[in-house]
């Protein structure tokens, strides 16, 4: 009775394969660090050598057999022979990566049902004990049943009174904050997510919050990956804050001379022929010894499909904790189905863009290329999807003449349009200046009184 | 698809990492000991290091006689000394064991020209 009860509660086979795919593949570490938990192991063994791959994998660190073996060592796990037969076992008897879904569904059903055993023994228990009322009891039971049936890991309902206290909290934090940065910086906004790189934006946005989704829109040449590495500096330079950024288009050179011509001010022209002073070619280095200090993680990735930024994203997220991820651009990425039409792709991307965003907790932007005439193909449901849509878009000199607004400030030759902004003001424009030659871009100045 | 590991160098791998684990916690290796022998492993199987494994081959040639055992102690010393994850000591630790098996090698073929001379 004994055993065919522990046949249906627990699968450790199962449990080993997981464990081995993730000796083995990085795909499957990266499944299993984001949807199983050290506790969904029934084994002991399995709960512990799970626990130090997901380590050594958080680390950067591949986790070889002799890899476990050492961590183990230094943290004075597997002290007998049995442990390091099972460990070995474990590692020669490996999945293919596609293949860890299914094992992790197997390893996860089985934790439940023994959550599920667990929780009909309390019950029993309590129903015998004859302490609580039957209305108390059955209460009780149908919440713990819920959360043990319908939601997921990391999922949650929240009572009125959570979710009431919750907001509470959020305005008192805001308020005491805003108070106090008032106070200090006289009248600054204090920004609740990352700084976008412009005052001006930074106001309208309140800057880039955990789970938005940015979507940025330019014509071809008209500044999309300086845009991209604009935000990065202001992100990871100026805010001191991890991010990765993945480029479809561009080789790790050019990526590289950017960073350099960004960073010194000095014209990318000079940086890619090398006609530089002494005084810039130093003013280059100093400006990648601030990249070098950076949180700026690069991933140059011509063939890039929805599904390899997700799996990206996620490790990234767990080695470095990132905070936001930049996708340049959309337009170049990887046909997923050949008879989608255009727009289909795109919703589809910049679908899968939104939930990562909300599941990881990150900011994620997307750049977009528009067509000649400003407008942007699958506009509308793009928009559905974002929380903040901008267009970066030439002003040109009769535009100027003709717009008194645009000749209050002395050096705008592009502008930002909110097109769309989930928490505040849209349709606004959001005067810029970009200098092409060193690929620099700021707020417009105002033309003083 | 479950595979069980499908190339001898897998399974020598696995093995061999296996015996350094079990000799750790039965006490016959010293734990410095068997975390180098478990890099070299993964050095030469993983991440096929062909240098090392030319000198550490080169290395175990001969057997260990007492006239050497000083040079292979410092051989030793010098693996469980260096930090192999390193990529950046490689170059300078095999560059120091080839010296040294070189140096051992002249005491060995020293000891059989005496050996020779002997006979003679």
């Amino acid at each position: 009775m004994q055993k065919v009860q522990e046949e249906i509660l627990v699968d450790l086979e199962s449990e080993r394969r997981v464990l081995s795919g993730m000796l083995n593949s990085e795909e499957a570490r990266i499944e299993a660090y984001d949807s199983i938990r050290e506790e969904d192991f029934y084994h002991p063994l399995h709960r512990t050598v799970f626990s130090l791959i997901c380590q050594l994998y958080k680390r950067d660190v591949k986790p070889t057999f002799a890899e476990l073996l050492k961590e183990s060592q230094n943290l004075n796990l597997f002290r007998n022979q049995q442990e390091i037969s099972e460990l070995a076992y474990i590692a020669e008897h490996f999945i293919e990566g596609e293949n860890i879904t299914y094992w992790l569904g197997r390893v996860k059903d089985r934790s439940k049902l023994r959550k599920f055993e667990s929780f009909l023994r309390r019950y029993h228990q309590m129903i015998r004990e004859n302490q609580h009322s039957v209305e108390e009891l059955l209460m009780s039971a149908e919440e713990e049943l819920t959360n043990l049936t319908a939601l997921e890991n990391d999922d949650r309902v929240d009572s009125p009174v959570q979710l009431a206290n919750l907001g509470y909290e959020e305005v008192e934090r805001r308020y005491l904050r805003f108070k106090e940065i008032n106070e200090i910086n006289k009248g600054v906004l204090p920004l609740d997510g990352l700084p976008t790189g412009f005052d001006s934006l930074n106001n309208v946005t309140l800057g880039y919050k955990p789970g938005d989704l940015i979507i940025l829109g330019a014509q071809t040449g008209h500044g999309k990956t300086a845009f991209a590495l604009h935000t990065a500096k202001a992100v990871t330079i100026e805010h001191k804050t991890n991010m990765l950024y993945l480029n479809t288009e561009m080789s790790r050179v050019q990526i590289a001379l950017r960073w350099g011509s960004i960073l010194s001010q000095v014209e990318h022209e000079k940086l890619r022929s090398g006609d530089l002073t002494s005084g810039e070619f130093s003013q280059v280095l100093q400006g990648y010894s601030h990249l070098s200090n950076s949180g700026f993680y690069s991933y140059p990735c011509p063939n890039l499909t929805p599904d390899k930024i997700v799996s990206i994203a996620r490790k990234f997220k767990a080695q470095y904790d990132i905070k936001m991820l930049i996708l340049d651009y959309v337009g170049r990425m990887e046909k997923m189905t050949a008879n989608y039409a255009e727009w289909q792709i795109l919703e589809q991307i910049v679908k899968t863009q939104k939930m990562l965003a909300q599941n990881l907790g990150i900011a994620v932007m997307c750049l977009v290329q528009l067509n000649e005439d400003g407008t942007l193909q699958g506009a509308r449901r793009m928009k559905n999807e974002c929380d903040l849509m901008l267009k970066m878009v030439p002003v040109s000199n009769e535009e100027i003449e003709q717009n008194e607004k645009l000749r209050k400030f002395r050096d705008v030759n592009y502008r930002l349009i909110v097109d769309k902004n989930r928490d505040g003001k849209s349709g606004i424009d959001i005067m810029i200046h970009f200098d092409k030659t060193r690929q620099i871009l700021r707020d417009a100045k105002l033309v003083s009184l | 698809m479950i595979i069980n590991l499908k190339n001898q160098a897998d399974k020598w791998y696995t093995e061999l990492a296996r015996i350094i684990g079990t000799l750790q916690v039965k006490g016959s290796l010293r734990p410095d000991e068997a975390s180098c022998l478990l890099d070299i492993i993964d050095l030469v199987v993983v991440q096929k290091n062909l240098e090392l494994l030319r000198v550490l081959e080169a290395y175990v040639e001969h057997d260990g006689i007492p006239e050497t055992h000083e040079i292979e102690e410092i051989v030793k010393a010098t693996l469980i000394g260096t930090n192999l994850r390193q990529a950046e000591n490689m170059e300078q630790l095999t560059a120091v064991l080839d010296e040294l098996i070189r140096e051992r090698n002249r005491v060995l073929s020293k000891r059989q020209e005496d050996s020779d001379g002997y006979m003679v």
